[in-house]
């Protein structure tokens, strides 16, 4: 995977998979804490929701000039494949982390052991996120590629009937 | 210098200017808001998406 710096986007996906890694570490058997959890989705979906902005902008600019340089659906579609991935990434992102939020609340209520389940899904969406924004040309620092890396140590299967 | 470039990288430092002080507060005061009171229910770049296919919709007509 290439790996670019030149601008504020590494900051917010390393917010993100930190946010993720933390998530994994607290749910995977180390004493799981539900406040602390709570509190790593709660930056999680504030660093989805900054990065949601930045690739917006992109979208939009990067539309304008694929229809501008297109004489059909199949040439536009050509030119927005890498932004059309990320799109994906981000809403795959934005459902995970309302089902973790869902299973992280059963979970302190005691109605389920866990929520590894839901966050790994979270883990596993970040990680697409993350490799489409590189496939995209946005930015992503080597230290995320790293971080996300270290995922499966931490937690099982995404079950993805779970996160639809 | 392209002034349009130098305002987007403006906005992109202060979005993550922005975001790091909310992660820190959030993890100092050990916050924890519900995810949904924090994502909009609908993306930007999904918004974003389809305005854009609307648009090439009207140039190229219809997928095949």
């Amino acid at each position: 995977m290439s790996v670019r710096h030149d601008n504020g986007v590494p900051w917010l996906a390393l917010l993100l998979a930190a946010a993720c890694v933390t998530l994994l570490v607290l749910a995977g058997g180390c004493g799981g804490a539900p406040k602390q959890v709570r509190t790593a989705l709660d930056v999680t979906a504030t660093a989805l929701v900054a990065t949601d902005r930045i690739v917006a902008d992109q979208y939009d600019a990067r539309a304008d000039s694929a229809r501008a340089q297109s004489t059909t659906w199949a040439e536009y579609d050509e030119h927005m494949a890498g932004l059309n991935r990320a799109e994906a990434a981000l809403r795959q992102t934005h459902t995970a982390l309302l089902v973790a939020q869902s299973s992280v609340n059963a979970w302190d209520e005691g109605a389920a052991k866990d929520a590894k389940g839901a966050l790994a899904c979270v883990a596993e969406a970040v990680s697409e996120l993350v490799a489409s924004l590189d496939a995209a040309h946005i930015p992503v620092p080597s230290q995320v590629t790293t971080v996300l890396s270290l995922a499966p140590v931490f937690v099982g299967q995404c079950e993805h009937g779970g996160a639809p | 210098m392209n002034v349009e470039l130098l305002l987007q990288v403006a906005k992109y430092v202060e979005d993550a200017v922005v975001l790091g002080a909310h992660a820190m507060k959030a993890i100092r005061e050990g916050r924890a808001r519900e995810v949904s009171d924090i994502i909009p229910e609908t993306l930007r770049t999904t918004m974003a998406r389809q305005r854009a296919e609307a648009e090439a919709l009207a140039k190229f007509g219809a997928q095949p």
